[in-house]
């Protein structure tokens, strides 16, 4: 009886492991249906996919609700955040410049939703007036794990969005071109991959 | 004993048993022995038509010998909805898998409309033993192959229309005489402990021909503080005297972290011009914090004896 059961043990074991930690397959990135929010999504996309191999799978949502809620589920990996919107979901005011709002929602995201904030794409030059807010890459602590090298990939698109060529790019994906393409062709224009 | 251990055991002769019958009734289906989610541990042969639907799991201490000519098709389950198939054949214990140049054997999707990622891999995983492939034909996976922490021999092999031809990972392996095309990676590698020989192989039409992909895990550490300009791979990982060419966006790409340079000479790169080999490569050049491919001296001309023989 006893063989049996260490048996079956290592069945089960071995049949409900989806994936081990090195041969993980696929990283979910969530983002909202605006213009930047798709092209920030697509960046991190391509610039990960392109320089660790890795599927990437984007999901996008009609609010932030929907997509924070996604993010607790653990059905969405990674997302391109904003501070404003952050500071906003936590109940928080708003502080001095950029970086004190920064620094508050980044402990803040990690100490209430395991989630961390990697440096900033920078603030967008498409709104010179709304410098208090910068938008993030935010990743799920626990997909670390099995991405450890994705901060130090992701960190590599930090100020990308004060690029002189952003607005342009934006204004692209804002005409109907694909996000993708407009990611991996400025990407790659810039030799980061 | 404790009520949850009799539970216990009873459910698991409960699944042992439905395991079982479900495997002895997908006798006589026309795709052949059909297996959904199964382990096992003793000797087993496959020939003619194999079907796997669910994980196949070959035990420590078992060997799956796999005939000459037997078709293995994976039906498309997503049970995790990833868009991955999660069919695979997972070694724990031993494959021989030998094909001939007549009869190969196949791996391959089962859908009527078969695509890349319709099944998850054929993976050996941590195998203590000598795993064997020849003349077998991967396609329509996720991984074509993945090998993890084993030992492996792979040859006359073909590997196309998968998300990746080939992935290892800490291995023992040599990879000689293979067609990697039409893949959208055809070789991926990790933790670079080797030993690996990667030698007279056609690497082509893939979107990436080769890449490295960093881990945070490596055991060996073999860089000695302060190294610098000598190649990190000399002994352990062997890429030479293989057809490298003709693939989409990079021939070679060092990925990310892996700022120790690497030694890739005496291949063929699709052209003799140096300059024009380099913008298929992505290293040091392309990003300071890489190391740089040493890709010279490199094939004048296409290795006539590269490829399935």
């Amino acid at each position: 009886m006893k063989k049996i059961i260490v048996l079956t043990l290592a069945i089960v074991l071995l049949l409900s492991a989806n994936s081990f930690a090195c041969v993980g397959r696929t990283l979910i990135i969530g983002s909202l249906n605006s213009s930047n929010d798709k092209l920030l999504t697509q960046l991190m996309a391509v610039i990960v996919t392109e320089r660790t191999g890795t599927t990437v799978e984007v999901k996008y949502y009609d609010n932030h609700a929907q997509l924070f809620e996604a993010i607790k589920k653990k059905e969405v990996n990674i997302l391109p955040e904003n501070t404003g919107r952050a500071l906003k979901l936590m109940g928080m005011k708003a502080g001095e410049d950029a970086d004190s709002v920064y620094s508050v929602v980044k402990k803040g995201y990690k100490d209430m939703f395991q989630l961390i904030m990697l440096k900033p794409f920078g603030a967008s030059v498409v709104n010179p007036d709304d410098k208090l807010f910068v938008d993030v890459p935010t990743v799920d602590s626990s997909v670390l794990v099995n991405f450890p090298v994705l901060p130090r990939v992701l960190n590599k698109l930090a100020g990308i969005a004060a690029d002189k060529k952003y607005p342009k790019l934006l204004a692209s994906v804002e005409a109907g071109d694909e996000a993708s393409k407009v990611a991996k062709d400025f990407l790659k224009k810039k030799r980061m991959i | 004993m404790p009520k949850f251990f009799r539970l216990f055991s009873l459910w698991a002769t409960i699944y042992f048993l439905l395991s079982s019958v479900f495997i002895i009734s997908a006798y006589g289906d026309e795709e052949g022995i059909l297996y959904t989610d199964t382990i096992i541990h003793e000797d087993m042969t496959w020939s003619g038509n194999i079907a796997i639907r669910g994980i196949f799991v070959v035990g420590r201490g078992a060997t799956l010998t796999i005939k000459p000519g037997t078709i293995i098709r994976f039906h498309k389950i997503d049970t995790n909805n990833d868009h991955i198939g999660d069919s695979e054949i997972r070694v724990l214990g031993r494959l021989l898998a030998g094909g001939t140049k007549e009869k190969p054997i196949t791996f391959q999707s089962a859908e009527k409309n078969p695509k890349p990622k319709d099944w998850s891999y054929v993976l050996i995983f941590s195998s203590a033993e000598k795993n064997f492939l020849k003349y077998c034909y991967f396609r329509d996976a996720f991984s074509g192959l993945q090998v993890q922490f084993s030992t492996a021999t792979v040859s006359d092999s073909v590997f196309t229309h998968n998300n990746e031809g080939i992935r290892f990972g800490r291995a023992k392996i040599t990879m000689s005489h293979n067609l990697v095309k039409n893949n959208n990676l055809g070789v991926r590698f990790t933790r670079m402990e080797g030993p690996v020989e990667i030698t007279n192989n056609i690497i082509t039409q893939n979107r990436v021909g080769v890449i490295l992909v960093p881990s945070n895990q490596n055991i060996v550490d073999f860089f000695e503080p302060g190294r610098t300009g000598k190649p990190w791979n000399e002994g352990h990982l062997l890429i030479e005297s293989n057809n490298i060419f003709e693939n989409i966006d990079y021939n070679l790409n060092l990925g990310t972290k892996q700022k120790w340079d690497l030694a890739i000479k005496g291949n063929w790169w699709g052209t003799g011009q140096s300059n024009l080999i380099q913008e298929q490569i992505f290293d040091k050049l392309r990003d300071i914090e890489l190391g740089k491919a040493i890709y010279k001296p490199f094939l004048e001309k296409p290795l006539a004896t590269a490829g399935p023989r």
